[in-house]
Formats: C-alpha cells, structure tokens, sequence
C-alpha cells in the first residue's frame, strides 16, 4: 500500500524573504476592469525576482491583464476581492515557447506562465478569472478547438511551487496545468464557472512529488488529471478535494505515452459527473504501475470505474509496445450512478451522455494486469439505461484507436463490471444494485485470467447472473 | 483436499467394480453346466405346436419333473407354443431353442397374480408374469428363441397399455444365482422383466425389440446384489436397463456393459423408486441411440442413497439429453424399515460420454403416437439444502445436432422452479437457462475436458451454475454461433474455480 511518505521531498510551500512586498498599483496597475495591466503587472513581478524575491500583491479590484510571466522567488498575492482578469483579445496574450511538449513546439499562450522557474507561490483569497464569456462576446468562443483559447494558469519546467486558497473562474480553456515540474503543492483552491469546452480543472503532467489536497474543483472537463508525453507523472498524491466535472473527475490520459507511477488519490469526493469517476488509461503505448485510489465518494456519477489499456497508434517518446497498466488497486468507493445534475444553461448545452457500466478493458495479447477492486458499493439510481438479456450476447469491439472514455462501446454486457483482456484480478466485497430489471449479469469477464472473486453481490430487480464468463478465460475463482 | 478426496473415490471405484464382475461371473459360470444336462422337452409333456392350445401346464410339468430329478434343461424346440405363467424352479434352465416361440396368452387368466413371499411396494408394479420365481437358485433363461408378449397394438386383446396388471415376461423375486441369456424378448405388454431382491443376476447378450407397449421397459434390476447385465440389444418404449429400489435393499454391486440401448424413454437410468438407493454401480461402455428423454438418468428422490458410481465410455447417437442427475424429495414412501429423510447422491463419476443430441427418431407409427419429447439441457440438480455431492464429469464431447427449441438470451433468465416433488425427469423444469449443463444445489463437483458443440444459435450460456460450491471447472470447450457465455454463475454459488474455458 502507497503511503504519501513516498515523495522524494515532501512539496511544501517556499519561503520568501520579507524585505520585498510589492503591490502592482505602484506599478501602474488600475483595478478597474478595462484598462490593460499587463505591462504593469509584469514589472511588479520582474522588479520582485531582480531584488532576490519577495512578494507581488494584487489589491481589491478587477485588473485585466494579458500574459504575465511569475519569476522565481516570488510570491504572488492575491488579496480578497483582488482579480486577475484575462483580456477577451487574444492581441494580449504572447507566445511562450515551452521546451519540450511535444504537442505545443510552436509556442502557445496562456494567462498565468512560468518557465523554467523555482519557489514561487501564488496565494490568498482572490482569483485568477479567464474571462469566458459565454454569451460570445470578446474574441474566445466556446469552439471545443483549444488552440484559440489560452488557459488560464501554465506552469512549466519549475520547481517548488505552491498554488494555494486562489479562485479559478471561467477558464477558456485548460485552467491550472503543471507540465514537467517537480515539488508543487497545490492546496485549498477552487475552480468555479468553468463552462467552457476544454476547461479541465487540473492537469498534471509529466511531474514529479505532486500534492494537490483540499481543493474544490467544479469544471466543464476532466476535474483532476495526470498525462504524459515524456519522463512521466511520478508521485502523486490528490486527496481530500471535492471534485466535480462535465467530462471525469479523476483521469489519467488521455494523452498516455509516457507513464503514470507510484500515485495515490484518496479521501476525494467526486460528485454530479458525467463521465467516471476514476478513469485510468493508457492508449498511447506508456506505463501505468502501482496506483492506488482508495476510499472516494462518488456522489452521481456516470461511471464509477473505467479503465481502458488502448492503442491509438500514436508516436510517443516513451512508446513501447502498445502499453502497459499493472499494478491498481481501488477500495473504498461508494458511488450512486445515475443520470447526472446540470444546473444551468451552459451546463446544459455540454456533454449529454447518458450513464454507463463500469469497464475494465485491455486489448487482445495486451492484457491489464493486477487490478485489485474491494470495498466497493455501486447503487444505480434513475437514467441508468437497463439492458436486455440480449446485451450479453453483443459483440463488444475491441476499438483499440478509438478515443478511451466510458461510452466506447456503446452499451456493455453487464451492468456493473465488464472486465476484458485482463489479468491478475482481485474483487472483493463489491456490490452493485440496481432498483430496475436489467437482463445483464451484475459481472462480465471475458479474456480474463487468474481472476479471484469474494462477496461479490448484484441486487437486481430481475434475478440474472452475479458473473457470465465468456470464452478464453482461465483460473476464475469465485470465492 | 476435495480434489484428493475425489481422486481417491475414483481409484476405490475401479477397484471396487472388478471385484464385483469377478463375483457375478464366476456364480453365472456355476449356474450353466458345463457338462451336457438332462434335457426335458416340452413335446414330450404334452406341449403343442398349435398356436392355439395353450401349453401352460405341459411346460409347468415339464419344469416341475426336471426339478424333481434334481435340475437339468428343460427344452422348447422350434415351434410357437401358446402360453401363460409358468414357476421356474432351482436348478432348472428353460432353454428356448432356434426358431422356439413362447407366445404370451392374451388373457389375464392364464396369468394368475403372484403373491411374494414378503410385501414389497414394488408389487404395485409386478404382480403377473409368464416366467415366475420366488426364492428360487440357479435358475436360467437360454437359447436363441423368443418370448414374445403378444401386445396387441390395435386393442384388441385383454392387455391394454399403461396397465400395471400386465404381466412381465419375467419376474424372479429373492432368488439366487440368475441367467439370462439369449434370448429375444419382443412385443412385451408390460415390464419386459424384472429381479426384485435377487442376487447373482446375470442378463446377458439378449435381444429386445418391437416393444411398442408404453410401460415396456427392457431390464429392470429391483433391489438386487451382484448383477451384471451386458452385452444386450435392448429396443423398448420405456427405460432400457433400470435400477430400481423399493425396499431397504437397493441395488449394489453392478455392472452395465457393452450394451446397445434404444428407449423412448431413458437409455440406462437408476429410479424412479430410490428408496433402497444405488450403491457401487459400474455402466461402461455402452451405446445408446435414438432415445427420447436421457442417455443416463440418475435418480434418488425417495430418499435412498446412491453412491459409489461410475459411468465411462457411453457413446450417444442421437439422445435427448445425455445426462440428468436429481436428488428429489418426492419421498414415496418406503414400506420397510428406512425412514423417508433427504436422499444422499455422491461419489458419481462420469467420463468418455460421446453424444450427439437431437430429437430422437421414431420410425413407425406406434413410436410416434408415444413420447414426443423435445431435447432438454443436460442437468444436476439436487433441491434447497440438499446437495448432490462430489461427481466427476470429465472427457465429455456433446455435438447438440438440432431440436432445442429456439433459445434466445432471455431464457437465461427463467426462473427454474425447484419442484422437489416432482417426478424427475429431463423435462421436468421447462426449458433451462443454459444449453450444455444446469447445475444447481450441488457440491464438489469436478468437470474436465468437456466440449459442447451447439450446432444451434442459442441465446444462453453453456453452463448455469447456482447454488453451486466447491467445484471446478477446467477445460471447458464450447462452439456457439451466438457470442453467449461459456459460464454464468448466481450470486449463491462459491468456491468455484473455473479454468481453460475455449
């Protein structure tokens, strides 16, 4: 069992010298909502990194601002009712060339940057607002095209970094993304009015000694999610935020051909997502080993649990043959499955999928190995579209380049696990209930091995089977 | 540890079963002498050859003068000779030559009702018979001739179908030390024939054909120690070789082999009457064709016990159902001694079974009045609480041909009621929720090596298990058109392994 103590360095936040405390207005900054503070915003924070460090305070008021760039050794301020507004032209907002994403060589913009820093901390009770307007005014449209939207926060290739109690709001895009940093705790922050597409809430990738805690987390795509395209996402920790998404709560991926090692996710509240709660993937040839997901409610959900070892045949620097997703272990999970909640009209326009089975899902001869799964209870609720008997008899493709995400299959054999091509499974103490008949088994192994079975329970108004086993599988115990 | 007790079953099994073939055939080889006897020919007492004078009493006389002198042959020589029940006594060999006829009477009162010695429940069923015995030895029945029974299939005559006044052919009760052997049995009107309570019987290389009659099953072993039954060409409406038990006896120690069996009923099949229960019962090599309900039907629903069993190497051409197994609790009650309580089925070990499965054939029109079954899945089933218990099934080939009915997905659903009362029989559930095998309220048991190729589209899995613990499943091989699982498994079941499914 993971334990956090496993971080190389604990992240913790930097300490700053006192001597420098710098506040944008005496730069020239104007807190009224429409004049442009980039330049003002920037000097404040370049004048802080000249004298060694110290802290840069935004004060009450709306500054809207283009890109800014934090520096090393500096503490970024943001007082309560204090606004880092983004400019609605993209005009303002420079390149910034990243050194090594594979999917952004040509530069990219965002908000908040930083590259190839250390020890800064962005901190306090304001917010950090993106400015999407979804009433299509400004520049940026909810398009789902993401190159023409900069997100709003993106830090890459620093280190000692602490992002803490700050409001996320309207993100245009992605809103908080660490790529390739190391020690960065983030802690306590929210992400709000995240309507638009792409707006995913926190993006790991490809970091090293990553805490994130305390966060409260409400966005239109994927909630808390780790990637990788290179060295990998190594030590990571996420717990005790309260997540809730459009798209998956916790995700690894899409974007897999690095590797994801050593994460734990535990104590985290995942509530009225539409899409999994936990979705773990490799489908770009990396390696997913030893991850632990324990004791998560999932408090409406469209899917508990999707695990997906795919293949979309893309090029990664890590790309091996196909990939490899071992060692998961997941306990402690009570979910209620459903039809989810939106509550606005621009939640409403996004992301109609209807509920789906969790899936465990490898390719065939690229089996997912050693994938334990105890403790858990699953309680469908109203939306869950029931299955006929017939269900069970579909032919499930195998769709190894499709995109990973609950609905790939369309409706699945069982209504609470479809297991395929996988091996070394452990479920323990499962139970999966559904008010409704639904002709399926609660279970489907199919090219499962080695599977071992205990109090496994389907409560179904139809009294179908607790597992179907379909041909060419081996060593099932059933407990 | 439930693999080792098994194993060790198996290995007592087959020691067990050669032990009883050397006892049952040395005690059939003392029976036939092998010096030539002292013949008595039915002519010579007054027997005629005229189909219709009744020769009755020649024959008795004949029996009873051979007894006198201290046992030999009695003869009947070529010829149709008219009769109806005769007493066969120790020592005497009844020896129908070629081209000899024992033409049943068809009036009940040339067939008087026969009174055992004591009451057993199974003279609800035998009461009447052309060849009587009671608490006779080294009795025999030879030679190429013919019992015919004279069942009149156009109503005529006294004896109507489903009549269990009619006589049998053959009734020996608690006698000792029984051949049969040759003869051709045909057209019987009832039970063809039957050994209640008797031991060392041995029925060997007899023929039975053209029974037509329902009710006509071939052999019936009733409460009998030390039987063999081989080598026989049996064709009959009802069961083919039956193993009953009525009293606190049952059946122990026999052999069923190198059989050829054709029934519109059960192939070989031990029940219904359980009460005495079957013990140390070995059936190989057998075949059995064009039969309508199962190849082999294994039954305690009296609360008998049936243990120690082993059937291998049967192949079927064309059955129902290969194999159906109940423990039952229709409790029909014992007249002995033996409390009704909950029956005991374990330690069964069936392997090598070829069969294809199709809607048996008939081929005249008597046959298709009667028994038009459908196939039924293969099952075990024992009822709430009362498991059946440590069975092998392994190196099974099932080739399901045609004559399920449509099966979609949805009939893995059906509720399959546990009817524990209910006479057991294939069809007693309705169609199952699988195809290959149902097993249901069973314990330990192992199977291996079986294949199941459903030539039909079929909607349900091969194989439903509920209620079923601490049992293996290995190399399990189906061929489905539908993409239907191998196995589907209720929530009550536990202890299940389930390895190598194709």
């Amino acid at each position: 069992m993971i334990n956090p103590d496993f971080f190389q360095r604990y992240p913790v936040a930097p300490s700053f010298t006192a001597d420098v405390d710098l506040n944008i207005v005496n730069f020239g900054a104007v807190g009224d909502g429409k004049h442009i503070n980039t330049s003002a915003i920037q000097k404040a924070i370049d004048t802080c990194s000249g004298k060694g460090g110290g802290k840069v305070t935004v004060p009450k008021g709306e500054f809207l601002t283009g890109t800014i760039s934090m520096k090393s050794n500096v503490h970024l301020h943001l007082e309560e009712g204090g606004m880092i507004l983004g400019s609605p032209y993209m005009k303002d907002y420079s390149k910034v060339y990243w050194s090594h994403d594979v999917n952004h060589e040509n530069g990219a913009q965002c908000l908040v940057s930083a590259s190839g820093q250390s020890k800064m901390m962005i901190s306090g009770l304001g917010s950090i607002n993106g400015n999407a307007r979804v009433d299509s005014t400004g520049e940026f449209r909810d398009t789902g095209n993401n190159d023409l939207r900069p997100p709003l926060f993106w830090f890459e290739n620093c280190t000692d970094v602490t992002v803490k109690e700050v409001t996320f709001r309207q993100s245009l895009m992605w809103t908080v993304m660490f790529d390739n940093c190391k020690h960065v705790w983030v802690d306590r922050i929210k992400i709000v009015e995240n309507y638009f597409y792409n707006a995913d809430g926190v993006d790991i990738i490809d970091c090293e000694d990553f805490l994130i805690e305390n966060c409260d987390i409400n966005t239109d795509d994927d909630g808390i999610c780790l990637k990788s395209a290179s060295r990998g996402c190594n030590r990571v920790v996420a717990r005790n935020n309260k997540v809730r998404s459009l798209c998956n709560a916790f995700k690894m991926g899409t974007t897999s051909s690095g590797s994801f090692t050593n994460i734990l996710i535990e104590n985290n509240h995942v509530w009225q997502t539409v899409i999994s709660g936990i979705a773990l993937q490799i489908v770009d040839g990396g390696v997913m080993d030893n991850v632990v997901i324990k004791n998560m409610v999932m408090d409406g959900v469209g899917t508990p649990i999707n695990l997906r070892l795919g293949d979309r045949g893309k090029p990664g620097k890590m790309k091996v043959q196909r990939g490899i997703l071992r060692n998961v272990q997941i306990s402690g999970i009570t979910a209620t499955t459903g039809k989810v909640m939106k509550y606005n009209e621009a939640e409403q326009h996004h992301h109609p999928y209807p509920p789906y089975p969790s899936s465990i899902c490898g390719l065939p001869g690229y089996l997912i190995e050693n994938v334990s799964i105890e403790d858990v209870t699953i309680t469908i609720v109203e939306g869950f579209p029931t299955g006929t008997s017939e269900e069970l008899l579909r032919e499930v493709s195998e769709s190894p380049a499709k995109y990973p995400e609950n609905r790939m299959f369309g409706d699945l054999p069982a209504y609470g696990f479809y297991f395929r091509h996988a091996r070394g499974i452990q479920l323990k103490n499962i139970s999966v209930s559904t008010p409704k008949e639904d002709g399926r088994p609660a279970f489907v192994f199919d090219d499962v091995h080695n599977a071992t079975c205990s109090g496994l329970t389907g409560n179904n108004a139809k009294d179908t089977s607790l597992l179907s086993v379909k041909s060419g599988c081996s060593k099932i115990r059933i407990g | 540890m439930a693999d080792i007790e098994r194993r060790k079953f198996v290995k007592l099994g087959l020691t067990g079963a050669g032990a009883l073939l050397a006892g049952v055939a040395s005690a059939s080889g003392a029976i036939l002498p092998a010096v030539e006897p002292k013949k008595f020919n039915i002519i010579d007492f007054g027997a005629s050859r005229e189909g219709e004078k009744l020769n009755t009493a020649a024959i008795q006389k004949a029996i009873d003068a051979c007894f006198r002198q201290g046992g030999g042959q009695v003869v009947v020589p070529s010829g149709i000779f008219l009769t109806g029940s005769v007493v066969l006594k120790s020592k005497v060999n009844l020896h129908l030559e070629q081209g000899a006829i024992l033409l049943a009477s068809t009036q009940f009162k040339d067939f008087p009702k026969r009174t055992v010695r004591s009451a057993a429940r199974y003279q609800k069923y035998l009461n009447r018979c052309m060849i009587y015995a009671q608490a006779e030895k080294d009795i025999s029945v030879t030679g190429p001739g013919t019992l015919d029974g004279h069942a009149l299939l156009d109503g005529t005559g006294e004896f109507k179908e489903q009549n269990a006044e009619n006589p049998s052919f053959i009734w020996f009760d608690e006698c000792e030390n029984i051949v049969i052997k040759d003869v051709t049995f045909r057209r019987s009107v009832w039970w063809t024939q039957a050994y209640t309570r008797c031991k060392h019987v041995h029925v060997d290389h007899i023929n039975i054909t053209e029974n037509y009659f329902n009710n006509a099953d071939g052999v019936d072993i009733v409460d009998c120690d030390d039987f063999i039954v081989e080598n026989c060409s049996i064709n009959c409406n009802d069961d083919g070789i039956c193993l009953k038990g009525y009293t606190d006896a049952g059946c122990r120690r026999g052999i069923i082999r190198n059989n050829r069996v054709r029934t519109l009923c059960n192939g070989i099949k031990m029940g219904t009457d359980s009460s005495g229960g079957f013990r140390d019962i070995l059936i190989e090599d057998n075949e059995i064709w064009q039969t309508a309900i199962s190849g082999i039907a294994l039954q305690i629903v009296d609360g008998g016990v049936m243990e120690n069993i082993i059937v291998r190497r049967i192949v079927m051409n064309g059955i129902c159902t290969p194999i159906s197994m109940r423990l039952g609790e229709r409790n029909r009650l014992v007249s002995g001694s033996l409390a009704v309580q909950p029956g005991i089925m374990r330690n069964v070990h069936i392997s090598d079974i070829k069969a294809t499965v199709n809607k048996a054939e008939r081929y005249n029109d008597e046959e298709r009045k009667r028994h038009n079954y459908i196939v039924h899945t293969s099952s075990v089933c024992g009822v709430p609480g009362s498991y059946i218990q440590d069975v092998t099934i392994e190196n099974i080939d099932i080739t399901i041909v045609a004559g399920f009915p449509v099966a979609t997905a949805e009939d893995a659903l059906r509720m399959i009621p546990e009817v524990p009362k209910d006479y057991p029989e294939n069809r007693m559930y309705g169609t199952l929720p699988s195809y290959g095998f149902y097993l249901r309220h069973v314990k330990g048991i192992q199977m291996k090596n079986i294949t199941i190729n459903q030539k039909q589209a079929d909607g349900r899995p091969a194989f439903m298990l509920d209620d079923v613990h601490e049992s293996d499943f290995e190399e399990i091989s189906v061929t489905n058109s539908r993409s239907a699982p191998v196995f589907s498994v209720k929530q009550n079941c536990s202890g299940i392994l389930l390895d190598q499914i194709v």
